[in-house]
């Protein structure tokens, strides 16, 4: 719908900003303008229950404010109905209540009447707004003592899970599945059974609802989730050992680390979180960490104390600086 | 594996925190909507919106008015959690 200032003609779908929103309805004439509920200005807030499609004159809904008339876009116009037809819905609606702020307000009874449907733009474009926000949210936990492997949701993951002969690996990948359901719940309101699964061609786990990357190490798991690319690692901070350094260190990091005299193994152990969480947020098939350089990319990572000893947790991800750690999550549920 | 209570006034305080910016006081369940955290109708509205977003639920039942402090808010997305 285009808004122009003008004046109103019969049939009209018409608004006024009031405030910080705009009030809607259906002009008759200027001595009847049919709206769901009267304007929320200059008035004593009524409570939902109490507010229903009602008529006033063309001052009574202005309320001081300018006049702005809906003229149809181009995709609206099959849609618009007749002069006639939205006056008529609109009349046969007096009297009506059911008013909800989000599903059946002024502005969906005003698209109603016209088109045929509800809409409202300013809830939609909050909802809009809100899906855009970055987000990063990385959860940490410990693996259960006691897994219970017939609750893990979709299927196949389960299937996955039960084909590993290591019970070590299984119960990693049993924990960081139910870390990820806590934290899909907990970041997005998603509950696990509601969403589709697929493979990258890297046989990376994807779902239509976010980006996520999962890791494990000894006995603790970690998961982001944004909404943007995402990859996180956890390793021991002691995890690299020294003969690794030439094949996972570029030439330039390899001569930094040459003349450190202490916490080597923590130097290598950062770098390759480092380097896999970027491996990682690249869905690439292939880990060359040699040939990733770390220098200025979107990189948080912190140091995490688990019962088993200390790791190093790296996520990276264009959203770092949103970056929100919730460490210790109980699996024992 | 449900939000517990306490995680779910922890998510609020995080919605409201986006939804006003930074604000000097942490919300409890005793907090009140208007006079606590200051939201007026279209903060409500914002905030309403965040909720339905981030927590998977929807307000089509009920009035925003019926609201009158966090606690309530947080029983109405428990009651939603759990249907």
């Amino acid at each position: 719908m285009k808004w122009k200032l003008k004046a109103a003609e019969y049939g009209d779908m018409v608004r006024v900003k009031l405030g910080q929103v705009y009030h809607y309805g259906i002009f008759v004439s200027e001595n009847e303008v049919i709206q769901f509920g009267p304007p929320p200005a200059g008035r004593v807030l009524l409570k939902d229950s109490e507010l229903e499609v009602c008529v006033t004159d063309v001052y009574g809904f202005l309320c001081g404010g300018f006049m702005e008339v809906g003229e149809a876009e181009r995709k609206e116009k099959k849609k618009r109905r007749s002069k006639e037809n939205t006056v008529s819905a609109a009349r046969a609606r007096v009297g009506e209540r059911g008013y909800n702020i989000l599903y059946n307000n002024c502005e969906h009874f005003a698209y109603e009447c016209a088109l045929g449907e509800k809409y409202c733009s300013q809830t939609e474009a909050l909802r809009a707004a809100w899906r855009s926000l970055p987000v990063l949210d990385v959860y940490v936990a410990e693996i259960p003592e006691t897994c219970d492997f017939e609750t893990v949701l979709p299927l196949a993951r389960r299937e996955e899970i039960a084909e590993c002969s290591n019970e070590a690996v299984k119960r990693q990948k049993y924990a960081v599945w139910k870390l990820f359901e806590y934290g899909l719940k907990r970041t997005f309101g998603y509950a696990i059974d509601n969403l589709e699964f697929t493979h990258s061609a890297s046989g990376k786990w994807m779902c239509n609802a976010c980006e996520f990357s999962l890791s494990h190490s000894g006995n603790v798991v970690a998961v982001a989730l944004s909404r943007k690319p995402v990859g996180v690692d956890i390793e021991g901070v002691h995890a690299v050992k020294a003969e690794l350094a030439k094949k996972i260190l570029t030439d330039e990091e390899l001569a930094a680390y040459s003349v450190l005299t202490e916490n080597r193994e923590e130097y290598l152990s950062r770098k390759w979180t480092e380097k896999e969480s970027l491996f990682k947020r690249s869905g690439g098939k292939v880990f060359h960490p040699s040939k990733i350089a770390v220098e200025g990319q979107n990189l948080k990572t912190e140091r995490i104390t688990a019962s088993d000893g200390e790791y190093f947790l790296t996520v990276a991800s264009d959203d770092a600086q949103k970056f929100k750690l919730f460490s210790n999550v109980n699996l024992s549920y | 594996m449900e939000l517990t209570r306490n995680e779910i006034v922890q998510k609020l305080n995080e919605i409201v925190d986006m939804a006003l910016g930074e604000i000097a006081v942490t919300a409890d369940e005793s907090s009140n909507l208007t006079t606590d955290l200051g939201l007026n109708s279209v903060g409500l509205l914002y905030v309403v919106i965040a909720i339905e977003e981030f927590f998977g639920v929807r307000f089509d039942d009920v009035s925003f008015g019926d609201f009158q402090t966090v606690g309530d808010v947080v029983d109405y997305i428990e009651k939603k959690l759990k249907a």
